[in-house]
C-alpha cells in the first residue's frame, strides 16, 4: 500500500478573511498557489483543480493556475479534476497541459470531464443536447493528440484536422491524462475502452456503492484489452485540530454553497443530522487527523483504488483555516492512513 | 473590449455563439487589463485599434521602420477624431546586442541566413545576400550591434514614430542560449538606460 497517492483537490472557492469577508477572486487564486506550494512542503503527491464558470469558484482556467504552482514547486505533480473536454476544444487542451509539463519537468496531468456544471456550455457556445456526442468526439481527438504525431481526424461538433501537428510535444513523450467520472457506468466503459485512467468522484452517500464501478472498470479494461491502471477517487473533506473545530468552521460556509447548487437542482435544503451522517457514515472526511485519517483508511480498505483525493474546500471556509487543513493532511492524516493500512 | 469593461454582456455576432447577460469569472480589475492590438502594417487595423482606444503594437520586422510613419499619424489623428486620449504606440523588432558591433554581426548572420533561405524557399521571395543583411542592420528592422549601436538606433525610432515601448524580439532558431542571455543583459543593463539618456538629451525630432 505504500505506493498509494495522496491529493488536495480545489475548485478555487472564494474564502472569507479573517473578519468573515469574502476575497477577490485573484487573492482566491494566489490563496490556492500558496495552498499548493504548503502541500508539496508536507508531502502531498499531488494537487488537482477544478474548472468551473461560476461566481463561488475562482479558477476557470485550471492550467493557468497550476502554470504559477509549477515555477513554485519542484515535486507535487500538477493536475486538473476535471478539465471541461465537452465545451474546450481537445488542440487547446493538449497545447495548454503539454507548456504546463513543461514548465513542471513532466508533473502535468489533466483529468477529462464532462463536468457537473453546464455553465460552460452557453459560455462557449455549445449545445446542450450535445453533451454526450461532444464528449464521445472530443476524447476521441484527445487520445490521438496524446500520441503526440500528425493527427488526421474528423467528427461532426469540431472542424477536422487534416496531418495537424501540435505543438508543444512533452519531453516524456507521454501527457498523464485521467478521465474523471460522476456515477455513469457508460462512463467508466468509455474509460475502459481508451484504456486511460478511471478517477471516481465521490460526493456522496456510502463509498461502498462505487465498488461496483471499480469492478465495471476492471472487467471492461479485460474485455477491450486495454490496461487497467490503478482507479482514484475524490471526496470533500476539511481537517482541524478536533472534530468540533472542523465542523464549527466547516458547516456553515458548507450550508450556503450546498443549498445554493441544491436550489439549481431541485434538492431541498441540507439539515444538519444529514451532514452528521454524511460525516458519520458518507463521503464527508471531516474532523481531527485521526477521525479523518480512520475513515480514509476505512475507505481504502473497502475500495481497491490507488489514489485518494481529498477536495479540502466546499464553500467559503476562512483561508486561514484551510491552509491548516493543507498542512495537517500532510503532516498528519497521510501518514496515518499509511500505518493503518500497514497494520 | 466589452467583457473586460462591462459587468455584464449580452453580445451577438456572426462568428460566434451569442451572450445573455454574461459574468466572467474570475473578474479582473475594474476596467480590465492592459490590452494592446498588435499591427503588421494594414491601416485598416490601424484605425480599428484607434476606433477602441487601444494602444498600438507595430510589428515592423524588415525594411526601413520609417515606413510606419504614416501608420503613426493615421493612428494619432484617428485617436482624436474617435475622440480617445493619446495612447501609446511600440514597435517589436527583431535582433541580437553583443559586446562589439562585430560580434552581434556575425553571430546573427550564421543564424538568420539559413532561416530566412528557408522562407524565402517557402514563400518565394529572393534568398538573403550579405548585403541586405548589412543594409537591414544598418538602417532596417534589424537591431543587431553593440549596446551604443542599438540605443542609437532605438533612440531614432523612438523619435520617429514616437515610440514610448520597444520590444526586441531576442530569440531566434538554433540561437545559442548565451548569445541569448547576453542579448538580454545588455538589453537591461546598458541598452535601455542609455536610451532614455539618448531621448533625454535630445528629445525631439530634429
Amino acid at each position: 500500500m505504500s505506493d498509494l497517492v495522496f491529493g488536495l483537490d480545489t475548485f478555487g472557492d472564494v474564502p472569507q478573511d479573517d473578519s468573515g469577508n469574502p476575497v477577490s477572486d485573484a487573492q482566491a487564486i494566489r490563496q490556492v498557489v500558496e495552498e499548493a506550494v504548503l502541500a508539496e512542503q508536507v508531502g502531498v503527491d499531488i494537487i488537482a483543480l477544478g474548472e468551473h464558470h461560476r461566481p463561488e469558484f475562482a479558477i476557470s482556467s485550471p492550467e493557468t493556475v497550476l502554470a504559477g504552482i509549477a515555477t513554485r514547486t519542484d515535486r507535487i505533480r500538477l493536475g486538473s479534476g476535471v478539465t471541461v473536454l465537452s465545451s474546450d476544444d481537445p488542440v487547446r487542451v493538449f497545447q495548454r497541459f503539454s507548456t504546463v509539463d513543461a514548465l513542471s519537468n513532466g508533473r502535468a496531468e489533466v483529468i477529462l470531464g464532462r463536468g457537473s456544471f453546464t455553465e460552460s456550455f452557453p459560455l462557449f457556445g455549445y449545445d446542450l443536447a450535445d453533451y454526450d456526442v461532444l464528449f464521445e468526439e472530443k476524447i476521441e481527438l484527445f487520445a490521438e493528440l496524446l500520441k503526440e504525431k500528425p493527427v488526421t481526424w474528423s467528427g461532426t461538433k469540431r472542424a477536422p484536422l487534416e496531418d495537424a501537428d501540435v505543438f508543444p510535444k512533452t519531453e516524456s513523450g507521454h501527457l498523464n491524462t485521467w478521465v474523471g467520472v460522476g456515477g455513469s457506468p457508460q462512463s467508466v466503459v468509455r474509460t475502459a475502452r481508451y484504456g486511460f485512467p478511471l478517477m471516481i468522484a465521490i460526493i456522496g452517500g456510502s463509498p461502498e456503492r462505487f465498488a461496483p464501478y471499480i469492478d465495471l472498470y476492471q472487467r471492461a479494461t479485460d474485455k477491450f484489452g486495454t490496461t487497467a491502471h490503478p482507479v482514484g477517487m475524490h471526496s470533500p473533506g476539511f481537517i482541524a485540530d478536533t472534530d468540533e473545530e472542523a465542523r464549527e468552521l466547516h458547516w456553515p460556509h458548507y450550508k450556503v454553497i450546498r443549498d445554493r447548487i441544491g436550489a439549481l437542482r431541485g434538492w431541498p435544503p441540507v439539515r444538519k443530522e444529514e451532514y452528521e451522517a454524511e460525516i458519520a457514515h458518507g463521503s464527508l472526511y471531516i474532523g481531527s487527523p485521526e477521525t479523518v485519517a480512520r475513515k480514509m483508511a476505512a475507505t481504502l480498505k473497502t475500495l481497491d483504488v490507488g489514489r485518494f483525493d481529498l477536495v479540502y474546500t466546499t464553500g467559503s471556509q476562512p483561508a486561514s483555516a484551510r491552509l491548516r487543513t493543507v498542512e495537517l493532511y500532510g503532516t498528519k492524516v497521510i501518514p496515518m492512513v499509511r500505518d493503518l493500512l500497514a497494520s | 473590449m466589452r467583457l473586460q469593461r462591462e459587468e455584464r454582456v449580452t453580445w451577438s455576432g456572426k462568428f460566434r455563439p451569442p451572450l445573455v447577460e454574461q459574468r466572467l469569472h474570475p473578474r479582473m480589475p475594474s476596467g480590465g487589463i492592459p490590452t494592446w492590438i498588435g499591427v503588421g502594417g494594414t491601416p485598416n487595423s490601424v484605425v480599428r485599434a484607434a476606433r477602441y482606444g487601444l494602444p498600438l503594437m507595430l510589428a515592423i520586422i524588415g525594411g526601413r521602420p520609417q515606413r510606419f510613419a504614416g501608420h503613426v499619424e493615421l493612428y494619432l489623428r484617428s485617436l482624436e477624431q474617435f475622440g480617445h486620449p493619446g495612447q501609446p504606440v511600440a514597435q517589436h523588432s527583431l535582433g541580437l546586442i553583443a559586446d562589439t558591433d562585430e560580434e552581434a554581426v556575425e553571430t546573427w548572420w550564421t543564424y538568420w541566413k539559413p532561416l530566412v533561405a528557408a522562407l524565402a524557399e517557402e514563400r518565394g521571395f529572393y534568398r538573403p545576400t550579405r548585403e541586405r543583411y548589412l543594409a537591414e542592420v544598418d538602417t532596417g528592422a534589424l537591431f543587431v550591434g553593440s549596446p551604443e549601436t542599438v540605443a542609437r538606433k532605438i533612440a531614432t525610432m523612438a523619435r520617429d514614430l514616437r515610440l514610448s515601448r520597444f520590444d526586441l524580439k531576442y530569440d531566434l532558431i538554433d540561437l545559442p542560449r548565451e548569445a541569448r542571455a547576453r542579448s538580454i543583459e545588455l538589453l537591461g543593463r546598458e541598452v535601455a538606460p542609455r536610451v532614455k539618456e539618448l531621448l533625454t538629451k535630445e528629445p525631439t525630432h530634429v
